[in-house]
């Protein structure tokens, strides 16, 4: 046999073998989700299983939430009806569950990272409705199913589906509004030293100069704090450019948090 | 050819706009299928004509340095494949561009919305590859050596941008940057530099080294093969030689590049990085593990028959079937699927669908040793190749080797220890270990080179190496390495752009064609298979037209 005709032989045995290899293994097509109707008469039973529906499909909430499993990635999610009104004080379990779809960041479950979108945007997308069958699932598991098609949450009329951004004509946030509203404390303890997902700050005045809280604040990853285990760097950004932060707050309100932290010495 | 582009490229935001239709059907094979081939070569052709300047420049160098004219030759050599590849590329490019703007008119004046302002910039540095290149080929041998190679260098640096700034268009798509909620540019530069661009600048170009000098292989295998002459046959054995050494420099170190993409991905968005690893497209690497495997063991096997030709080198060659046995272990390893293909009596056996035991090595722990211990195993196939006809003469020769091989055994430790302990520990712990893994087996490959540089600096050698007399065999594995290369590309080119799933622009742009869904996995690598064979036959063309032109003239001939 001819060289180039056994060249041309080898590519095609060796083609043919990956494309071989490519046909054995499962078979998924992956089609875009497809939106939910929720009609205004739908009952708790079916509303919970239309939910479900949503959490494994559309929603995709399987692919980081467990229901029965060890929760590595994010918290699993057995008996959630029964837990979500314990979670925060005052803030009950309807509420609870719609505040971390809308606002995942608000509270997030000690031990995990703040890494869940509003899924009321874009990719995923789900509509007022769809959250509310989501969360009569979630109810389900192990709670009372208090929501109907009719039910508004406080959490969508919020953030929903608008971008952290200040009303028109709004003045500038004091130091501990802009704390509230970016909601610094779930990562950073500013009253005492607990570690959470960022360093404590009850004494940052006493350790850095104001130059350096802003560059802290401005470039987070320019420089990690040091800690064991080790802080993840790219978290802050990554959360604070999620929030709006960078895009929202003005100069003042910059201003105001430096001094507000520079303040901070540790003491009583 | 040039004056089309830019034109087009120019025109395309006005062109884009016209007409109230999103889709275009095109013939046959569908609008989608279209692209992604035309895509696809595009991509190959710009990968080669990327890659051979980088390690001409580099041959050309060491040939200044060394005084070498062999050096010279091959440099000049791998230019000339490359002046019809540049042209082919360029006539991809424009038919992908005519394309889009037919079949995609919607999505193509989106995206010029948010880039027109990289289009000018594009265009001019198009122009200034173009003529580097025309510069460096022609003027080979008539320019003053120092402005010859400051040329090339030239060329590679306008190739490299002109790649970052197509990278910046795909990358967006998958991880939009630089606009607001309505999906409004912002600012172009944040567009540009959006969370995928520098990995995926970094990625591509080890990529195309690698890929590039794979093609180089081939192309010295295919004459080879059908040399007449033994002066022929040697100079093609150590053009293949050079090839393959800059596919494997460039593969050693991409699994590393591809961590960086793939946790770039995971931090811009957490459910695209599950979606890659473990949804949809989590066969695929099993898929990508039986490539990688294969292209690891073509290159230690033309590494091993490679040491038959130097004399010398037989001293090493019991150490071959450990290497072997070390590589096919990690290979089955890598290879092995996490949950199995099953039927429901045989998963009703095995408790589930993993298995009861192979469903160990399925997992990340595994995985990472596995690969982490190839890269290591094929650097000292690379060394032992190396040593062949060499017997260190330094004092300190003993020491240095008992100190390589303790790097090596510290590094392989180091690497196996945290495979093992990773099941021990959470997920987000484990993910962290791939760090200090990668980071000892790169310590161990520099270390390593260092000793060896001045281990063997003034060294004795045992005898030559006998080019041209090397097994017809070796000159296969050299064509393996170019086909799972350039089809590996094909794969990885279907999983970053079906990340983005039913959306244009991730999260911006929604596909609303009669196309918007993952293909199934066997079907993508029918079209990866068709494009390969496609572009294979375009490079044999451009193989023929190569020697064509070393050809004498008819008239002489006669």
């Amino acid at each position: 046999m001819n060289v180039p005709l056994k060249i041309v032989l080898f590519t095609l045995a060796v083609t043919g073998f990956y494309t071989y290899v490519g046909a054995i293994v499962p078979q998924m097509e992956a089609h875009p989700p497809k939106s939910t109707e929720i009609g205004a008469d739908m009952g708790p039973v079916e509303l919970a299983a239309t939910g479900k529906e949503i959490f494994f499909g559309k929603g995709t909430c399987a692919l980081c939430h467990t229901i029965g499993g060890k929760g590595e990635r994010c918290p699993d999610l057995e008996g959630i009806g029964r837990r979500a009104a314990s979670r925060i004080e005052g803030v009950s379990a309807q509420e609870y569950l719609a505040q971390s779809m809308y606002q995942p960041n608000e509270y997030v479950v000690d031990g995990y990272q703040p890494t869940m979108p509003n899924i009321s945007r874009a990719p995923i997308g789900l509509t007022d409705g769809e959250i509310i069958a989501v969360v009569a699932f979630l109810q389900n598991e192990g709670g009372e199913i208090t929501v109907t098609p009719a039910t508004r949450f406080e959490a969508a009329g919020e953030a929903g589906s608008q971008p952290v951004a200040r009303t028109e004509g709004e003045g500038p946030l004091d130091a501990l509004a802009i704390i509230k509203k970016y909601n610094c404390e779930a990562c950073h303890d500013l009253a005492g030293a607990e570690r959470r997902l960022g360093p404590p700050l009850h004494d940052i005045g006493a350790r850095q100069t104001r130059a350096q809280i802003l560059h802290s604040i401005v470039e987070p990853d320019a420089e990690i704090a040091a800690g064991e285990p080790p802080y993840t760097p790219g978290l802050m950004s990554a959360t604070l450019m999620s929030t709006g932060f960078y895009d929202t707050l003005t100069l003042p309100e910059l201003t105001a948090l430096v001094e507000h932290l520079a303040s901070l010495e540790g003491g009583e | 050819m040039l004056l089309v582009a830019a034109v087009l490229v120019l025109a395309g935001p006005a062109l884009a706009q016209e007409g109230g239709e999103a889709y275009r059907d095109f013939p046959i094979v569908g609008s989608r299928v279209a692209i992604w081939v035309i895509a696809q070569l595009h991509l190959l052709f710009g990968a080669f004509v990327l890659a051979v300047p980088l390690f001409a420049v580099t041959i050309e160098y060491m040939g200044m340095r060394t005084g070498d004219q062999r050096y010279d030759d091959l440099a000049h050599e791998f230019t000339r494949l490359l002046t019809m590849a540049f042209s082919t590329t360029a006539i991809f490019g424009a038919m992908l561009l005519f394309m889009l703007l037919g079949l995609y008119p919607k999505f193509m004046s989106y995206l010029s919305s948010i880039f027109s302002a990289t289009f000018l910039p594009y265009v001019l540095l198009f122009f200034g590859e173009t003529f580097s290149l025309y510069i460096y080929y022609y003027g080979w041998g008539k320019l003053s050596p120092r402005v010859h190679l400051s040329i090339g260098v030239l060329l590679n640096v306008i190739g490299i941008l002109v790649m970052m700034v197509a990278n910046a268009w795909v990358t967006f798509m998958t991880s939009p940057a630089g606009i607001d909620d309505s999906g409004a540019l912002v600012n172009v530069w944040d567009a540009i530099a959006n969370p995928t661009w520098m990995p995926i600048n970094i990625h591509r170009v080890i990529a195309n080294v690698a890929f590039g000098g794979s093609i180089a292989g081939a192309y010295a295998a295919f004459n080879f093969l059908t040399a007449k002459t033994d002066e022929e046959r040697a100079h093609y054995d150590w053009m293949g030689y050079i090839g393959n050494f800059v596919a494997i420099v460039a593969l050693l170190p991409l699994p590393f590049a591809g961590y960086y993409l793939g946790r770039e991905i995971y931090a811009f968005n957490q459910q695209m990085g599950i979606t890659m690893m473990g949804g949809v497209f989590s066969w695929l690497f099993i898929v990508q593990a039986v490539l990688i495997g294969a292209l690891f063991l073509a290159a230690n096997y033309y590494l091993w028959l490679g040491m038959a030709r130097i004399e010398g080198a037989e001293r090493f060659r019991p150490a071959i079937k450990y290497l072997l046995i070390l590589l096919t272990i990690c290979l089955m390893i890598w290879a092995t699927p996490h949950s199995m293909v099953a039927s429901l009596e045989e998963s009703r056996k095995m408790g589930g669908a993993h298995h009861p035991v192979l469903g160990f090595l399925g997992v990340m722990s595994a995985k990472n040793t596995a690969v982490n211990l190839m890269i290591l195993t094929t650097y000292i196939s690379f060394l032992l190749y190396r040593r062949g006809n060499r017997i260190a003469t330094v004092a300190w020769a003993r020491s240095g080797n008992i100190a390589q091989v303790a790097i090596f055994v510290g590094a392989a430790a180091v690497v196996i220890f945290l495979g093992v302990y990773g099941y021990y520990v959470e997920a987000s712990v484990r993910i962290g270990f791939s760090v200090p893994q990668v980071g000892a087996v790169l310590f161990a490959m520099i270390a390593v080179t260092v000793i060896d540089a001045f281990l063997f600096k003034d060294c004795r050698e045992t005898g030559g190496i006998r080019w041209g007399e090397i097994s017809p065999r070796s000159q296969y594995a050299l064509l393996l390495l170019a086909i799972s290369f350039t089809w590996l590309m094909g794969l990885m080119g279907y999983v970053r752009s079906g990340l983005r799933q039913h959306w244009h622009v991730y999260g911006v742009v929604r596909d609303t064609s009669a196309d918007a869904f993952t293909p199934t996995l066997g079907y993508a690598t029918m079209v990866v298979s068709v494009t390969v064979l496609i572009f294979f036959a375009f490079l044999v063309f451009i193989f023929w037209l190569s020697r064509l032109s070393q050809k004498q003239a008819y008239r002489a001939q006669s």
